[in-house]
């Protein structure tokens, strides 16, 4: 399986003046075509931040503090996102057509002032030649993939005229316009209900399959996360604590937070245990702990180490990797 | 939309009928009328005479009520399109305003337009590039010339340009053209006259234009439908153009309407120091003297004016913005 994106070492700060914030720490993953990579952790903990870079889309004040971002195109040599210029013509052709992004909050990322119908066909025309009527017919083909009963109509419909797993779904069909080899969702239900939340994770996964798209999906649910993703990361106060295999990740977490996630879920907890839930809330960014950041919280806490050393990433099994004392 | 605009025009019948009635009680509100002014002014130049004081009192109706004295110049009005006597000037008031209105649409139309050109663009480049130099610069002559009052500018300017130029800059039009019938060439001069009221009377509205600007589209541009735009790949100016400008535009349409009696009486103090023909003055002085037909037809026109804006801006807004529904209207 060829990589689509590799990420190596990123880390992302913002710059306060007297310092740099560090959002995101040193982190590593990468996405194969077809393949789906989970990011969860609480709110905070960089996910987002480190999904808008790879389209170069980090918030004013922030930048790349160290690392890089590798792009493979179809054909011709990786190109390295981390080196072009912000907003420039190089990053822009492949926003939208070789990588797209599904926003958390559909209402707010749709415009207001234009119809569906216009949006799609607006980054149809960016990246195609497609002249405005082949556009719409396209947007409308679009919208009936994404399982919009009454395609045309919903084509000239503003996005507050639609229910939320409509205008998420509309969302789908603009990302989708111009069949993006990676996808992009930033907790794509987490504005759903649940049976929409449902409909709309297999509709994701489905158009995934026919399209052979590589996939992030971010998420703070790791049980939504366990049943779609290949492969798993998950952050936590912009570090990345744990990443491996899904099956690997999900079966025998190796970090003490990812075990205290999953034994929130009672579908994973032990038989006859307590539900487990994390003490305390997530500190403050430019409060981050002395060595171990999860320390102060850590149900398994292991003694002076945790508090002094920072942990490195230990290899626990096959593609699996945690980054804790214990595995020392 | 065709049946909202109608709904909306048959709403101006009774709505100007009340303006009409409210603007001719507050006229006849102080005590006395024309007559008492003239009779002072006969008083203080020593030829009083009653009698011309009575016959004049019966020949305007003057003894009679308050409504059949509105009834008769409402209908004098709408049947005839009489606007009544301009007792001043000793002339009918159809006669007397229709070049003062005239002059005084150009400069506010004119002025409304340039400080729309001018002001939207800098507020719009100020929120794109905040805490630059340019938004520096652009926020201290905004101050500035929000906190310099009108007629303080006007008497600045005019001592500048005498100054420098030697010349009179104030009015509309030079001595040769000031009552030469209307020609091409007057045109000419009444556009060169412009740059000065056009100044005077827009600088604080466009000073607070570009803050409003540039606070609207600050705000927009943080909204997560801009930051979608971008993951499309579009270029950054027609992210910009496209999204939040376009709806940080929205709350000026629905300002056009009500800064139309603004400008209209905003602009008094300056049409007075720069001795503009307009409208203002002219009203202001209708007033003082109680010349009540005059005064009452200004307002009434100036109101069916504000509704037509208000009716634009209502229009302007619909089309723009796709969430404001007719039916609320
Ligand atoms: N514009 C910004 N200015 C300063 N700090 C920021 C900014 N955006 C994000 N951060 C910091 O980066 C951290 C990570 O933000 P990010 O949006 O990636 O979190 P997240 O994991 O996506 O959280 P959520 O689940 O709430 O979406 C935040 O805790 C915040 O402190
Ligand atoms: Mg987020």
């Amino acid at each position: 399986m060829k990589d689509l994106v590799t990420v190596e070492d990123l880390s992302i700060g913002f710059d306060l003046r007297e310092l740099v914030l560090p959002a995101v720490d040193s982190i590593s993953f990468s996405v194969g075509t077809g393949e789906t990579l989970g990011i969860v952790g609480e709110s905070g903990s960089g996910k987002s931040l480190s999904a808008r870079a790879i389209l170069g889309l980090l918030p004013s004040g922030g930048k790349t503090t160290g690392g890089r971002i590798s792009y493979q195109p179809e054909e011709g040599d990786a190109i390295t996102i981390t080196d072009l210029p912000k907003n420039g013509r190089a990053i822009r052709k492949l926003r939208g057509a070789e990588i797209a992004m599904i926003f958390q909050e559909p209402m707010a990322s749709l415009s207001p002032v234009h119809t569906i119908g216009n949006q799609i066909v607006t980054t149809l025309r960016q990246h195609t030649d497609l002249n405005k009527r082949a556009a719409l017919a396209r947007a409308i083909e679009l919208l009936d993939q994404v399982g919009m009963a009454s395609p045309a109509i919903i084509a000239e419909q503003y996005a507050h005229q639609l229910s939320g797993g409509m205008r998420q779904r509309a969302m789908i069909a603009m990302a989708l316009s111009c069949s993006p080899r990676l996808l992009i969702c930033d907790e794509p239900t987490t504005a759903l209900d649940a049976t929409t939340e449902a409909q709309v994770v297999d509709l994701l996964m489905k158009l995934q399959q026919d399209m052979k798209m590589g996939m992030i999906f971010i998420s703070h649910n790791i049980g939504l996360v366990s049943e779609i993703a290949d492969r798993v990361m998950v952050m936590y106060l912009g570090q990345s604590i744990e990443y491996g295999l899904a099956g690997h990740v999900l079966r025998k977490p190796a970090h003490p937070y990812t075990r205290a996630l999953l034994g929130a879920l009672p579908a994973f907890a032990e038989p006859g245990s307590e539900l487990a839930s994390l003490q305390g809330a997530v500190p403050d960014l430019a409060a981050r702990p002395q060595g171990c950041t999860f320390h102060p919280r850590c149900p398994e806490y292991a003694g002076d180490q945790c508090k002094t050393r920072i942990p490195s990433v230990h290899v626990v099994a096959n593609q699996h990797l945690a980054r804790c004392h214990i595995h020392e | 939309m065709t049946g909202y605009i109608i709904r909306r025009i048959l709403w101006f019948v009774p709505t100007l009928l009340a303006v009409s009635l409210v603007s001719f009680a507050i006229i006849q509100l102080p005590p006395g009328d024309y007559l008492t002014v003239l009779e002072a002014q006969m008083g203080a130049e020593g030829d009083y005479n009653p009698e011309v004081v009575a016959r004049l009192r019966e020949r305007f109706g003057f003894d009679q009520p308050f409504i059949v004295q509105y009834g008769k110049w409402m209908w004098a009005m709408l049947a005839h399109g009489d606007l009544g006597y301009s007792f001043e000037w000793r002339v009918p008031v159809s006669s007397l305003i229709g070049e003062y209105l005239a002059l005084t649409v150009v400069v506010t139309a004119a002025t409304l337009i340039a400080t729309w050109v001018i002001a939207l663009p800098i507020g719009i480049y100020s929120a794109v590039r905040p805490y630059s130099l340019f938004d520096y610069i652009a926020t201290i002559i905004g101050f500035v010339g929000k906190a310099t009052p009108n007629f303080l500018l006007a008497l600045i300017l005019m001592w500048w340009a005498y100054d420098t130029f030697g010349a009179d800059v104030s009015g509309l039009f030079s001595p040769e053209y000031a009552n030469a019938p209307w020609s091409w060439a007057k045109v000419k001069d009444l556009v060169s006259h412009m740059w000065l009221p056009l100044i005077v009377l827009g600088t604080s509205g466009a000073a607070s234009l570009i803050r409003q600007m540039r606070a609207n589209v600050l705000d927009e541009l943080q909204k997560p439908y801009v930051e979608a735009a971008r993951a499309q790949g579009l270029p950054e100016w027609r992210v910009i153009l496209r999204y939040p400008v376009r709806v940080a535009l929205n709350p000026f349409l629905s300002t056009i309407g009500g800064s139309i009696p603004e400008l209209f009486s905003g602009a008094v103090t300056t049409a007075i120091v720069l001795n503009l023909p307009m409208a203002g003055p002219m009203l202001l002085r209708a007033l003082v003297s109680q010349d009540m037909y005059l005064a009452g037809s200004f307002i009434f026109i100036l109101s069916v004016f504000t509704l037509i804006g208000t009716l634009i801006s209502d229009i302007l807004l619909t089309l723009v913005d796709p969430r404001i529904r007719f039916e609320e209207a």
